[in-house]
C-alpha cells in the first residue's frame, strides 16, 4: 500500500513516475495480454439464444414494447452465465468467449448467415464458431426474428419508401440504425455515483406521480416499469458474478489470487446497485454496466467518455487514505483496457472493404477544458495515457483534448506515445470544437465537457444521444450525378434529378447547380430513410436500460429512443470531400476558365477511364489546383462543399427532434466506396482508392504538412460539428532524428492555433509497411491509424494497406 | 415485325439464367441426401426468390415449398426477394455465397425485398456447396 499522499497539484516527477513503468512491471497484465491476443473470435451464441427462449416462452408482446424489452432483457441479464477468466481484476465479460462477437439476431445478425459454416476457414478474419451456435441460428433464432428485426418490421409497418430502396443500392448512402443502437457515450456517472437501487427507487417514485389515464400518463408508467425492470437485471448480474467470485475462490489454492477473487466478490455485492466509493469500485461498477448495455444495443462505438474527470474523485481518495498507489491505480487500468477488448464486432465478407480491421472503438477521452473552462488535465490523463503506451492494442480508442492553455507536459507526453505506439492517441483542439458543438446548439459548458466517440466523433458526453455514424454519405456519387444527368455510370440506372450532361455545361455556375441538387436529393432521401428506421426503432426496439444511464430520458420519462435524451442529434458522415473537392476546382478551372479541356472531352475521358485520354489524365493530375496546398483556389471549394453539405441537412430534424450534426471522417469507406466510383476529373482512376477522411488526396499536397493542415484549418468548424479524421503520416525513422518530435509538437500546434479540429498519425516507414503486406507475422500486432479507428495493420484489407502506405509522407 | 437484335440477345442470355435455375433446383434438390442440414433447410423453409431482367419484363422464379426447390416461370407470382439482373453475365453458379452481398453492394446486380429472404437463399447455397464438395473449406457435415 502507498503511503498517504497529496496530488493537489500535478508534478512533473509524478508524471516521471508513471512513465517509468514498463509492462512487464505488471506481468499480469502480460498473461493477460497475450492471452486475449491469441484468444480467437468466436461467435457467441447465449445471449442470442436466452432472448428468444424468452419470447419463445412469453410471446412477443407488440402492444407495450417498453415492458417487452425490459423484461427480455432483465432475463437475459439474469441468465447469463458470469465468466471469469484466471488473473483478471476487472471481470464481466460481454459474451461467454474470451473473444467473443455478439450476436444481435433482432437486428442484421442474418447478414451472416450465408457464410457460417465457412466463417472458420474464411482467409480474413476467420471466426470460430460451434456447430450447435449454427444449428441454434439457423433453425430457431433467425428464423424466429425474421419478421422482429428493425429492418423489416420497419417495411412492414410502414411500407417500402423509395429511400429504403435507395439506401438498399449501398453505394449512395447507408444508415446504421438497422443495426441498433449505438455511436454514443451514456452517462457511466449514474451508474457509479448512484447505483441501480437508487435509480429503480427513483423510477419507482416517478411512476407513482405520473397523473392522470391518457396515453402519455400510460406510457411514462411503462417506461418508469421499464426502467425498474432493466435496473433489477443489472443488479442480477452483479450478483451472479459475485457468487461466481465466490465460488471461485473457495477452489483457488493461490493465497494472493484467493484474496482478490473475495474481494471482487465484494465489490460486485456492492457495485453497481449502490454508489461505488473506491477506484476500483468505480471502474468495475463502470465495466459491468456497460457489458449490460451491450446486451441491449450493439457494440458498435459505445464509448467511455472522459474517464480521467469522473474517475477522478475516487482515485484521489484512494491515493489520499493510502489505499492505492500510481502502480495499483495503473495496473487497474491496465486491466479495464484488455477487457475493453473482450469482444469484436462480426464483418461479412463483403463488409471486409468497407470496414476491414474495425473493432468495437469504444472511445476514452482524456483531458481537455472542465465545463467551467478549467484545464482538466491530472493524473489519471497520465495513468490513462501510459496504459494504452504500454499495452499498444487497438482497444480502447484513447483520444486526448487539448486547448490553448494545456499544459506543455501533455503535449509532449502524448506525442510521444503517438511515436510509441505508431498511432495513438488522436488529437482534438477544444478551440475549434467547443464552438463547433455550440453552433448546434449546445449549451457552453455541456459543449466544453464533449468527449470522444467510436472513430473521431464528439459530441457531449452522458447527455445526447447522438447516433454519430447514423447516415454515411458518398459525395463522390453526388458529383458522378451531376455530371451525368442523375445516372449512376457503374448500374447505368437514373437515381437523381435530371441536372444536364457535362458535355452540355456552359459554366462552372451550371455544373455547381447540378451539384447542389443532386446533393439537396440524397440529404433529402437519407433523411428520410434514417427517420422510418429511427421510427422503427422507437416503436419496436425502445432501450430502457440506455435510458437510464443517458442524462434525460428519467426526468422527461421518456425513452432514449423516442427523443429522451438532452441532446437528439444524428451524425452525418461524409466519404470523398478532398476527391470532389479537387475535382470540382480542376472542372472549375481546366474546363470552365483556362479552357484547357472542353466539358465534352473531359467527359469523354472520363466515361473512358482517362485511356486513349492521357494528355487530359496529365492536365487533370498537374494542372488543377489540389486541396492539401494551402491553395486558395482549392480550399475555397473545400470550404464551399462543406457548407454546402452543412446547409444541405440545416433544413431537416432527426425523429427525435435533434439537429444533424456533419462530419468527414470515413472508417475504411474511403477505399471500399472508391471502388464503385468512376473516373473523376481530379485524374483518379476508376476503381482508386477516395482519400480517407478530410486529408488531402494522397500524392496531392506537395507543399509539406504545414501546408496540408493549413488546408484542412480553414473548413468552418461549425460545419464540421461531427468531427473529422485528417490523418497524417509521418516515417518512424525520421521522427527518431534529434529534435524532430519537437518539430512535430509546433507542426500540431501551429495547427491547433489555425483553429484546426482533430489531427492523428501513423507513425511508421514505407518500407516497414510494405513488408508488413507481405509478412502477416509483422503485420498481425502493428498498430496503425485508419480514418479514425486503431487497427491491426494484418486485419486490413490488401486495398486499405495500399491506401496507408501510399499515404503522403510528412517529411519534418 | 422482326425482333431487334439487342432485343433477342438480352432474351438468349436470360434464356441462360433461366436454365442455370433448373439446374441449381434439380441439383440442390439432389444433394439434400449428402447433408443433413441441407435436407432441414428445405424442408424447414420456404421462400421464393425472382430472376428478373433490367426492364423487369423477363423473369424466373426459384420456389421453395413443400421441402422441394424449383425453378418456376411465373412472371405474376410474388417474391419474398428479387435479384434483378441489368447484366445477366454477372451472375453465375460459380458465386460464392458469401460474396452475393458483394456483388449487390457492386451494383451489378439490383435487389428489393425482405433481407432475411436473401440471406436465407445465402444459407441454403452455402449448404448446397458443402453437399457437393464444390465452394472450399467449410465446417465438415456431422459425421463425415
Amino acid at each position: 500500500m502507498a503511503e498517504t499522499a497529496k496530488l493537489d497539484s500535478l508534478e512533473a516527477r509524478q508524471v516521471d513516475e508513471i512513465f517509468a513503468f514498463k509492462l512487464e512491471d505488471f506481468p499480469r497484465n502480460v498473461r493477460l495480454k497475450k492471452e486475449m491476443l491469441q484468444a480467437r473470435q468466436t461467435i457467441a451464441l447465449e445471449r442470442s439464444s436466452l432472448l428468444t427462449d424468452y419470447f419463445e416462452k412469453n410471446g412477443f408482446d407488440l402492444e407495450r414494447p417498453l415492458l417487452r424489452q425490459a423484461s427480455s432483457l432483465k432475463y437475459v441479464l439474469e441468465n447469463l452465465t458470469p465468466v471469469i477468466f484466471p488473473d483478471e481484476l476487472i471481470v464481466g465479460s460481454v459474451t461467454e468467449h474470451r473473444h467473443g462477437a455478439v450476436m444481435f439476431p433482432e437486428f442484421q445478425a442474418a447478414v451472416i448467415w450465408p457464410e457460417m459454416i465457412t466463417l472458420p476457414f474464411r482467409k480474413n478474419h476467420p471466426v470460430a464458431v460451434s456447430k450447435e451456435a449454427i444449428e441454434e441460428f439457423s433453425f430457431r433464432i433467425f428464423p424466429y426474428f425474421k419478421d422482429k428485426n428493425i429492418h423489416q418490421w420497419g417495411k412492414t409497418h410502414y411500407g417500402y419508401p423509395e429511400s429504403l430502396k435507395l439506401m438498399e443500392k449501398f453505394v449512395f448512402y447507408l444508415i446504421a440504425h438497422p443495426n441498433g443502437v449505438s455511436h454514443l457515450i451514456p452517462d457511466y456517472r449514474i451508474a457509479i455515483q448512484l447505483g441501480f437501487n437508487r435509480i429503480k427507487q427513483s423510477a419507482r417514485e416517478q411512476r407513482e406521480q405520473v397523473q392522470g389515464d391518457d396515453q402519455e400518463a400510460k406510457r411514462k408508467r411503462e417506461f418508469y416499469q421499464a426502467i425498474e425492470l432493466v435496473s433489477e437485471g443489472v443488479m442480477a448480474l452483479a450478483k451472479n458474478y459475485a457468487a461466481r467470485c465466490a465460488e471461485l475462490a473457495g477452489s483457488e489454492p493461490e493465497p494472493g489470487r484467493k484474496q482478490e477473487l473475495l474481494e471482487l466478490s465484494r465489490i460486485l455485492q456492492k457495485v453497481p446497485a449502490e454508489p461505488a466509493e473506491t477506484f476500483f469500485e468505480a471502474l468495475e461498477s463502470m465495466w459491468l454496466t456497460h457489458v449490460a448495455v451491450l446486451q441491449e444495443n450493439s457494440d458498435l462505438a459505445v464509448s467511455f467518455g472522459r474517464m480521467d474527470q469522473f474517475m477522478l474523485p475516487y482515485f484521489l481518495r484512494d491515493f489520499e487514505q493510502g489505499r492505492l498507489d500510481l502502480k495499483g491505480g495503473l495496473e487497474l487500468i491496465l486491466c479495464l483496457y484488455i477487457k475493453t477488448n473482450d469482444h469484436t464486432p462480426l464483418v461479412p465478407s463483403a463488409g471486409e472493404s468497407l470496414f476491414s480491421g474495425s473493432a468495437t472503438n469504444q472511445s476514452i477521452t482524456l483531458s481537455g477544458l472542465t465545463p467551467e473552462g478549467k484545464d482538466g488535465t491530472n493524473i489519471l490523463s497520465y495513468l490513462f495515457l501510459r496504459a494504452l503506451d504500454l499495452l499498444k492494442l487497438r482497444e480502447p480508442n484513447v483520444d486526448c483534448r487539448f486547448h490553448d492553455n494545456s499544459p506543455r507536459l501533455w503535449f509532449q507526453k502524448c506525442l510521444e506515445v503517438i511515436k510509441s505506439t505508431g498511432a495513438a492517441p488522436a488529437l482534438y483542439n477544444d478551440e475549434a470544437i467547443v464552438p463547433a458543438l455550440e453552433a448546434k446548439g449546445a449549451e457552453l459548458p455541456d459543449a466544453r465537457d464533449y468527449g470522444v466517440i467510436g472513430c473521431v466523433e464528439t459530441t457531449v458526453q452522458g447527455k445526447v444521444y447522438g447516433m454519430t455514424g447514423s447516415i454515411l454519405l458518398n459525395l463522390a456519387t453526388i458529383l458522378e450525378l451531376a455530371m451525368y444527368d442523375g445516372v449512376f455510370p457503374l448500374s447505368g440506372q437514373q437515381v437523381g434529378p435530371k441536372t444536364g450532361l457535362l458535355k452540355d455545361f456552359s459554366s462552372f455556375d451550371e455544373l455547381w447547380q447540378a451539384f447542389s441538387a443532386q446533393l439537396e436529393f440524397l440529404a433529402g432521401m437519407s433523411v428520410d430513410c434514417e427517420t422510418f428506421y429511427e421510427k422503427a426503432h422507437a416503436e419496436l426496439h425502445p432501450v430502457p436500460l440506455l435510458s437510464a444511464v443517458l442524462d434525460g430520458p428519467m426526468a422527461k420519462g421518456k425513452d432514449a429512443a423516442a427523443g429522451g435524451a438532452v441532446y437528439n442529434s444524428s451524425g452525418v458522415w461524409v466519404v470523398g470531400l478532398a476527391d470532389v473537392t479537387d475535382s470540382l476546382a480542376a472542372l472549375k478551372k481546366l474546363v470552365f476558365e483556362e479552357k484547357r479541356v472542353s466539358p465534352q472531352e473531359m467527359a469523354e475521358a472520363l466515361a473512358a477511364d482517362f485511356r486513349g485520354f492521357e494528355k487530359v489524365h496529365a492536365i487533370c493530375l498537374n494542372r488543377g489546383p489540389k486541396y492539401g496546398n494551402d491553395d486558395p483556389e482549392a480550399d475555397e471549394i473545400a470550404v464551399r462543399l462543406v457548407q454546402a453539405v452543412d446547409h444541405a441537412y440545416k433544413p431537416y430534424r432527426n425523429f427525435r427532434g435533434g439537429p444533424y450534426h456533419i462530419g468527414y471522417w470515413t472508417m475504411t469507406m474511403h477505399t471500399g466506396y472508391g471502388r464503385l466510383i468512376s473516373a473523376l476529373p481530379n485524374g483518379r482512376r476508376k476503381g482508386a482508392a477516395l482519400a480517407s477522411g478530410a486529408t488531402p488526396v494522397s500524392g496531392a499536397a506537395r507543399k509539406g504538412p504545414s501546408a496540408a493542415l493549413s488546408s484542412t484549418a480553414k473548413l468552418p468548424p461549425p460545419c464540421l460539428a461531427n468531427s473529422i479524421a485528417n490523418n497524417h503520416k509521418i516515417p518512424a525513422s525520421i521522427l527518431n532524428e534529434p529534435g524532430k518530435l519537437q518539430l512535430m509538437e509546433q507542426l500540431v500546434k501551429g495547427f491547433f492555433k489555425k483553429r484546426g479540429m482533430q489531427v492523428q498519425f501513423v507513425i511508421a516507414d514505407k518500407s516497414l509497411l510494405v513488408e508488413a503486406m507481405n509478412n502477416p507475422e509483422l503485420a498481425r500486432d502493428l498498430l496503425v491509424r485508419v480514418s479514425g479507428y486503431t487497427a491491426y495493420f494484418g486485419d486490413l484489407n490488401k486495398d486499405m494497406q495500399q491506401e496507408i502506405i501510399n499515404r503522403t509522407e510528412d517529411i519534418i | 415485325m422482326a425482333e431487334s437484335r439487342p432485343s433477342l440477345l438480352k432474351r438468349l442470355r436470360f434464356r441462360a439464367v433461366a436454365q442455370g435455375l433448373k439446374v441449381l433446383a434439380w441439383s440442390v434438390n439432389r444433394a439434400r441426401t449428402r447433408d443433413p442440414w441441407l435436407s432441414r433447410a428445405l424442408n424447414r423453409f420456404d421462400g421464393v426468390w425472382r430472376f428478373e431482367s433490367g426492364d423487369g419484363k423477363l423473369a424466373w422464379h426459384l420456389v421453395l415449398e413443400n421441402g422441394r426447390l424449383a425453378a418456376v416461370k411465373d412472371p405474376r407470382r410474388p417474391a419474398n426477394f428479387t435479384f434483378t439482373l441489368y447484366n445477366p453475365s454477372d451472375i453465375s453458379l460459380r458465386v460464392k455465397p458469401e460474396h452475393i452481398l458483394e456483388v449487390l453492394i457492386a451494383n451489378k446486380v439490383g435487389q428489393s425485398g425482405d433481407l432475411y429472404y436473401l440471406y436465407q437463399f445465402g444459407f441454403i447455397m452455402s449448404l448446397f456447396r458443402r453437399a457437393t464438395r464444390f465452394g472450399g473449406k467449410s465446417i465438415p457435415i456431422e459425421g463425415s
